[in-house]
């Protein structure tokens, strides 16, 4: 009677598990914030991590009040353009798109960009006018500069010749292979190298051996330059200031005298996007000064807009100081466009093996 | 009870079927590619060669990778059993829930799975993580070094991760062994090492044999421990095999690795019980 | 008389190993509460932030959940299938059983990556024949996993079948019950801690799974353990190490339910009885 009567249970339970478990299996994106409101959906390709998580925290909310639901893609320079051209003649499968001006540059050659409409985005007023073009919108800024170990590294340096200095060997830390070069043709040509980047592919292969090159993110740096391990990186001003508080080793920033490019991060709509309303709603939101800060705060991007309304300590933080303000010059984005794949397959087999 | 040929069928086919449609015959036809060339435009083309298999090993880096898999696999198998055997011998007479908590805390370290333990040992192989710290404190190193993308750290990882299952085969062997004799040994005045190594020893060396040709397989086929320990710097077959996949869309290579792997854990496995038979006969006729 | 076995040294030496054995699960639990996003040890300061920020790692948390249901899934069929087999094949008219045992084990015998990859490459030839696609898709995984299982499940079964008292089968055949009703009325009753059992370590070994899955992941569909992989291969912050404590955590929930239906020794085929 009893094994019969916990045998039916059993079975029950078991059934009803796998029942639920076989509708949670084919349950729901995680990433997707709210559904089948009244403004339809936005879909945003980002590179996921701390980036997404800021726009959740700070651009999805405002979306929300005006009944749209926002819905994540993650992509990086390479796999977005990769899929906005294979649906190229269809629907895109992104309404907006977050790339480094460079690469947008590049989609927008390839003619998969539709030039925007300036009316539906009131926030475009504050944003800075050097950085505004008609086929995408900046969200974010920074500038490139040079970490170093201030007990290590002595005196402090002011050049990329630093860099390739025999002292130092081993001890430099690579990510952006486009920094590098630029680094070398400086050290080179004894300054700002112009449009002959090239010139730094000798002096590279000459330090190459020694480079802890990390090839996907900027955390191996962050902690290799934290633990000692390197004492010398290009990077950014964002991720330059959050290192340098991290609590590790102490680290300095410097913008070396030869000079350095700024990296702007923008907004794009691919011409062929679904719901093209909804990116531009999503676009504003993301100059709003809530956004603004939040890039800000959590990774130490500079806003693009002037009513970001930053707090002094961290306005200094994410700026580079004013004596070194001038050195900082745009990226000449057609020039890196042209050249890039070359530098980047030259880069892999030569230097990152 | 006695069930009828239809009962036995039922209750059989099921499982049966299931294995050798989507077992069996899914490994023969994988391992059918090695006779194949690699094709760029499908998974290979349809022929038979045994070019990929000489090429195989015409090429020195993978024949350096085969070399460094297996000696990783033996000396990963050698360190495990050495570590292992004091330690198997305390849990295999331990009672009670002393020896509870012994096991359970064994099998929990091996259920997290590779990749929880990978993970941590990649933060304390860091250059300021813990092994580098208390290298550095203790002078057996002179400074904070690179320890990971190295043969020695993946030996060192693999042998932690292995151990539990070396402990867990040997200790049941430990366990059931008749003191009796032992005592015995010594009261004749034997002095404790060579009674262990003449008398205790002999009685487990089936579970011996088991712990260690698991491990050798289980260290050979690794994939996790390499990929993420050891890195680019560190191939291992099973690394190879994966990337000669997704990144050259090379299946016949792939199949060839595969065969490797099989012919030489079959082969641990064989001398295990090649060894096991030949002690059993050893202990008849003595 | 010494109390327990060995010398205080072989003691010792028991404790350093076993301290060696667990400090990567004990570390990655305590690296989870670290404050900084670069990992320092010891920790400049502790939080729980990146157990709350979690749920904005998409490819991490749909892992976890895409693995909790395979685990289950695959688990409670592996068990209903292992189990019929171990009935049949110990209580059925079968001349020799070695081979039908060893095909059950089979699975253990072609290391995990081999059959991950072979599942892939003949399940996307007959799906390109039926011009359908079977590769990657949940059902693949889930077969996959199954399998992946079933030598576990298969063993646990087969030895808890071997415990129970037949008596009770003959006295339920005496009174004249078909076989059909005594399997379900009495074996499979009597079968319970070790279906339950089987069924928890079917589960874990599902969950905790990395290399049959590496090939038939697909988009939107990473187990949990690719997913961590990946991640780290990029970096190892507390973020990382918070999901490997969620996972840490439900493993040990489980073994210790476990614990409760099943000996360890036994139930892992590593027993005493050979």
């Amino acid at each position: 009677m009893l094994a019969r009567k916990s045998g039916v249970a059993a079975t029950a339970t078991a059934l009803a598990l796998a029942g639920t478990l076989a509708a949670c299996g084919s349950a729901s994106n995680p990433t997707t914030a709210g559904s089948g409101k009244s403004g339809g959906t936005v879909i945003v390709a980002s590179e996921g991590g701390e980036f997404q998580t800021i726009q959740q925290q700070t651009a999805v909310p405002e979306l929300t009040k005006q009944g749209i639901s926002v819905q994540f893609s993650e992509g990086d320079y390479t796999t977005i353009p990769t899929k906005l051209k294979v649906q190229e003649h269809g629907t895109a499968p992104y309404d907006v798109v977050e790339l480094q001006d460079t690469n947008q540059q590049e989609i927008k050659d390839e003619g998969l960009l539709a030039p925007l409409d300036t009316s539906k985005i009131p926030n475009l007023k504050y944003v800075d006018p050097d950085l505004k073009n008609p086929y995408w919108v900046p969200f974010i800024q920074s500038a490139g500069v040079l970490v170093y170990n201030k007990d290590k590294v002595k005196p402090a340096p002011t050049s990329y010749s630093v860099l390739f200095n025999p002292k130092y060997k081993g001890r430099v830390a690579a990510l952006n292979y486009q920094q590098y070069l630029y680094a070398a043709a400086a050290y080179v040509k004894h300054g700002p190298p112009g449009t002959d980047w090239d010139a730094g592919w000798p002096a590279l292969e000459h330090i190459a051996s020694g480079l802890q090159i990390s090839t996907t993110s900027w955390s191996p740096m962050g902690q290799a330059l934290e633990d000692g391990q390197a004492w010398l990186g290009l990077t950014f001003q964002s991720y330059g200031g959050v290192w340098s508080k991290a609590g590790g080793q102490p680290l300095g920033v410097v913008v070396p005298k030869e000079g350095s490019n700024a990296v702007v991060f923008d907004l794009a709509i691919p011409k062929n996007a679904p719901n093209k309303n909804a990116a531009y709603a999503y676009i504003n939101a993301m100059l709003s000064p809530a956004a603004q800060q939040g890039f800000a705060k959590s990774i130490g991007y500079a806003p693009v807009t002037s009513n970001a309304d930053l707090s002094p300590a961290l306005e200094s933080a994410v700026q580079v100081p004013s004596s070194e303000r001038s050195r900082v010059y745009p990226m000449n984005t057609e020039y890196v466009v042209k050249n890039d794949e070359r530098w980047y397959s030259t880069w892999t087999q030569k230097i990152a093996k | 009870m006695r069930l009828s040929r239809r009962g036995t069928l039922g209750l059989l086919v099921p499982g049966v079927a299931l294995l050798v449609l989507m077992y069996v015959a899914p490994e023969l036809y994988f391992l059918r590619y090695a006779a194949e060339k690699p094709s760029t435009s499908s998974l290979a083309v349809p022929t038979v060669t045994a070019g990929t298999f000489t090429g195989f090993f015409r090429s020195g880096y993978d024949v350096s990778v085969l070399w460094h898999t297996v000696a990783m696999a033996l000396a990963t198998t050698v360190v495990a059993f050495a570590v292992a055997l004091p330690v198997s011998y305390v849990v295999g007479r331990t009672t009670g829930r002393a020896k509870t908590w012994l096991v359970v805390l064994a099998v929990l370290s091996m259920l997290v799975g590779n990749v929880v333990r990978s993970i941590g040992w990649s933060a304390m192989l860091g250059y300021g993580g813990i092994v580098n710290r208390i290298g550095t404190a203790l002078h057996l190193l002179s400074g904070p070094e690179q320890l990971s993308d190295t043969y020695p750290a993946v030996i060192v990882v693999l042998v932690s991760v292995l151990l539990p299952v070396m402990i867990l085969t040997l200790e049941s062997s430990f366990g059931s062994l008749d003191t009796n004799l032992e005592r015995a040994s010594r009261d004749l005045g034997a002095p404790p090492f060579p009674t262990f190594w003449r008398v205790t020893l002999p009685q487990v060396i089936p579970g011996i044999l088991a712990g260690t040709s698991i491990v050798f397989v289980l260290s050979l086929n690794a994939y996790a421990i390499p990929a993420l320990i050891g890195g680019p710097r560190v191939p291992a077959l099973a690394t190879v095999m994966y990337d000669s996949v997704t990144q050259d869309g090379n299946y016949p290579v792939a199949a060839v690795i595969a065969l490797l792997l099989l012919i030489i854990g079959l082969a641990g496995i064989g001398a295990y019980s090649f060894l096991l038979r030949r002690q059993f006969e050893g202990w008849r006729t003595r | 008389m010494r109390r327990g076995p060995g010398t205080i040294a072989l003691r010792l030496v028991t404790l350093v190993v076993y301290v060696f054995m667990l400090a990567p699960v004990a570390l990655v639990i305590w690296l989870s509460f670290s404050k900084s996003q670069v990992l320092f040890f010891p920790p400049h300061g502790y939080s729980v932030q990146w157990y709350e920020q979690l749920r904005y790692q998409p490819q991490l948390t749909s892992g976890l959940f895409y693995s909790l249901w395979l685990a289950a899934a695959a688990s409670l069929i592996s068990v209903a299938v292992a189990g019929l087999a171990a009935i049949g094949l110990s209580r059925g008219v079968i001349r020799r059983r070695g081979p039908l045992e060893g095909l059950f084990l089979g699975p253990l015998m072609v290391p995990a990556i081999v059959t991950g990859i072979a599942l892939y490459v003949y399940l996307y030839v007959i799906g390109t024949g039926l011009r359908s696609t079977f590769v990657p898709t949940r059902w693949a995984m889930l077969l996959a996993h199954v399998l992946l299982t079933l030598p576990f499940t298969f063993r646990m079964a087969y030895v808890g079948l071997s415990g129970i008292d037949t008596s009770l089968e003959r006295a339920s055949l005496n009174l004249g019950r078909n076989r059909l009703h005594t399997i379900r009325l009495v074996t499979l009753p009597m079968m319970r801690s070790a279906l339950i059992g089987a069924a928890i370590f079917g589960f874990i070994f599902s969950f905790a799974d990395l290399e049959i899955s590496l090939f038939l992941v697909g988009p939107g569909q990473t187990t949990l353990p690719v997913a961590m992989l990946d991640y780290a291969s990029n970096q190892i912050d507390p973020t990382i190490a918070a999901i490997s404590a969620v996972q840490i955590a439900i493993i040990a929930v489980l073994l210790l339910v476990a614990n409760h239906f099943v000996d360890f020794g036994k139930a892992l085929g590593i027993g005493r009885a050979r």
